[in-house]
């Protein structure tokens, strides 16, 4: 069914001018199979969480909801995985050909969320945000993020270092950051995911005597612990990221 | 890209020279009924490596691809002491890291430890598959050696952190989808176009691949002359196979030529490897195009074009 999908930025671009002439009309009239499933179920979705009159399409809480549900159908009964998740041909085709009006209800006539940034566009954003946080069920995955703000989510997926992402390594910091967010330290979270990339410049996270684990509870110890313990380690590092 | 000064002791040539690392690694591919193939490797001119098999049935995405193989370490004692790479203490070792932009993703696996009394020509087993619904595009994927271990005496401008990477011993870069670093021409299927067309999306092209996603040439299925271009079998098909290759590429160049990066591209200064400016130098330095003006530009094109082409080269 992927392998049929084909939609180059090029394709992406004249629809996406053909949906900005009507913005308010563009929910397709035919979305072809087996898409049209996927697409019953998210506005089926979309529907029943706004059916709730205190929650509001523009949030957070809306993103994680429509996240977990796309991931947990794509997976189950579309045999997607990480392979078509990196392909912005995949997103860019169920952005303007099967959700159009759901990513403008969302976010209103933005390219980027459409089909043009790298990581701005909303499906695959919301799709990636799941993954890199996945904790093995998706209770456990609610339970970490659903306190969590839109902060988190671009954070998470504009900060997790060059090349690639490492997927074991962004779930423990999600882990563990559910475990430390009631810290007082302001903006813990961007403030690990900067001293992370500094220290990704040289070293291989899951390489570390203690694993991934014994890293990540290093970079959350660096701002939780009183400042003066920790002298020797920010000589170690040498870095500036605790402004 | 930006040069990066250590503060510590890496892995260099003087160290390889001692170590005397030899490989014998081949890339695989396993079949429904669990047997194992070895994979042709073949290099493009960017030193890029393309996989297949002898009747180039081989897909990555129906069954993945493996390495397998040794590396022997000749002298692993030459690394360890107060001078060398680590104190005699420390621990280092050996793993097999991936790294692939293009699937968003990227990790290491750990082959072994190497201490300063790991005998002579000590031989260090690889074996790793990756699955057909991982990853997308290119791999890259190479041999490091990093600090396991610190020593208890650590020298001045040794590594002290644990899990620093200190260098590579080899590496290839494995082109998993698509033919290599040839030209992203997108077939379509539209009876009311011309026969091609070129598209732009590029923003920064010292930094973004000379790939679909950014420049584009399509070409026309619906066209009547669809097939002279696709299967060129007539001298008059030939020319016009010319003709299309030599316009899509002047059109580009021409569009690069206004952009602020030109003086760049021209003398190949910061391109990234497989970028658009990259690949427009090698057009340049190699091919010999002449890029003065528009008009130098479409003789040499079609100069180079038609002698390639009579040659069979293309």
């Amino acid at each position: 069914m992927w392998e049929n999908v084909v939609y180059t930025k090029a394709q992406a671009k004249f629809k996406f001018q053909q949906i900005e002439a009507e913005p308010e009309t563009c929910a397709p009239r035919q979305v072809k199979a087996p898409f049209d499933r996927l697409r019953e179920i998210l506005i089926n979705e979309q529907k029943s969480f706004l059916s709730d009159e205190m929650k509001k399409i523009n949030s957070y809480a809306f993103d994680l909801h429509m996240g977990l549900i796309l991931y947990r159908v794509l997976k189950e009964k579309y045999g997607f995985n990480e392979r078509l998740a990196a392909q912005d041909e995949m997103w860019r085709y169920l952005s303007l050909e099967v959700f159009p009006d759901l990513v403008y209800e969302r976010f209103g006539m933005n390219d980027q969320r459409f089909y043009k940034g790298k990581r701005r566009i909303w499906l695959k954003s919301i799709w990636w945000y799941i993954h890199l946080s996945w904790q093995g069920t998706e209770e456990e995955t609610i339970e970490i993020l659903k306190d969590n703000s839109s902060d988190e989510l671009s954070q998470l997926l504009d900060r997790s270092g060059s090349g690639g992402y490492r997927v074991e390594l962004t779930r423990e910091i999600m882990r563990q950051y559910k475990v430390n967010a009631s810290s007082k330290v302001p903006q813990l979270f961007r403030r690990v995911l900067k001293l992370n990339t500094a220290r990704l410049n040289m070293i291989e996270p899951s390489l570390v005597e203690g694993g991934i684990e014994k890293y990540v509870s290093d970079l959350y110890k660096y701002f939780l612990n009183d400042f003066s313990k920790i002298g020797e380690t920010s000589q170690l590092y040498g870095n500036n990221t605790k402004n | 890209m930006a040069n990066k000064v250590s503060m510590i002791r890496l892995y260099d040539e003087a160290m390889e020279e001692l170590l005397n690392v030899s490989t014998g690694v081949q890339f695989f591919y396993k079949d429904e009924d669990g047997s194992n193939h070895v994979l042709n490797q073949a290099e493009d001119y960017d030193f890029k490596t393309l996989l297949s098999n002898d009747n180039d049935s081989w897909d990555f995405v129906e069954k993945g691809f493996g390495l397998s193989g040794n590396v022997i370490l000749g002298s692993p004692s030459s690394l360890f002491g107060p001078t060398q790479l680590v104190n005699a203490d420390a621990e280092l070792g050996l793993a097999v890291q991936w790294m692939s932009k293009q699937s968003s993703q990227r990790g290491v696996i750990p082959l072994a430890t190497i201490t300063s009394i790991t005998p002579n020509n000590v031989n260090i087993p690889i074996d790793h598959y990756f699955p057909n619904d991982k990853l997308f595009g290119e791999v890259d994927i190479s041999l490091i050696v990093y600090l396991k271990k610190a020593s208890q005496n650590t020298m001045r401008g040794q590594a002290k952190l644990t899990g620093t990477i200190l260098g590579k011993l080899i590496e290839w870069v494995v082109i998993l989808d698509g033919s290599g670093s040839t030209f992203p021409i997108v077939i379509v299927n539209e009876p009311d176009k011309p026969l091609w067309y070129v598209d732009f999306n590029y923003s920064e092209p010292l930094v973004e691949p000379f790939d679909k996603e950014y420049i584009a040439i399509y070409l026309n299925k619906a066209h009547a002359a669809f097939s002279s271009i696709q299967q060129p079998k007539t001298k008059l098909d030939q020319a016009l196979y010319v003709e299309f290759l030599a316009g899509s590429l002047q059109l580009i160049l021409q569009n690069l030529m206004e952009c602020p990066d030109w003086q760049d591209i021209q003398n190949g200064n910061n391109c990234e490897e497989g970028s658009i400016g990259q690949v427009m130098h090698y057009f340049k330095t190699t091919l010999n195009w002449d890029l003065d003006t528009p008009e130098k530009l479409a003789m040499s094109i079609r100069k180079d074009l038609e002698t390639r082409v009579k040659t069979g080269e293309m």
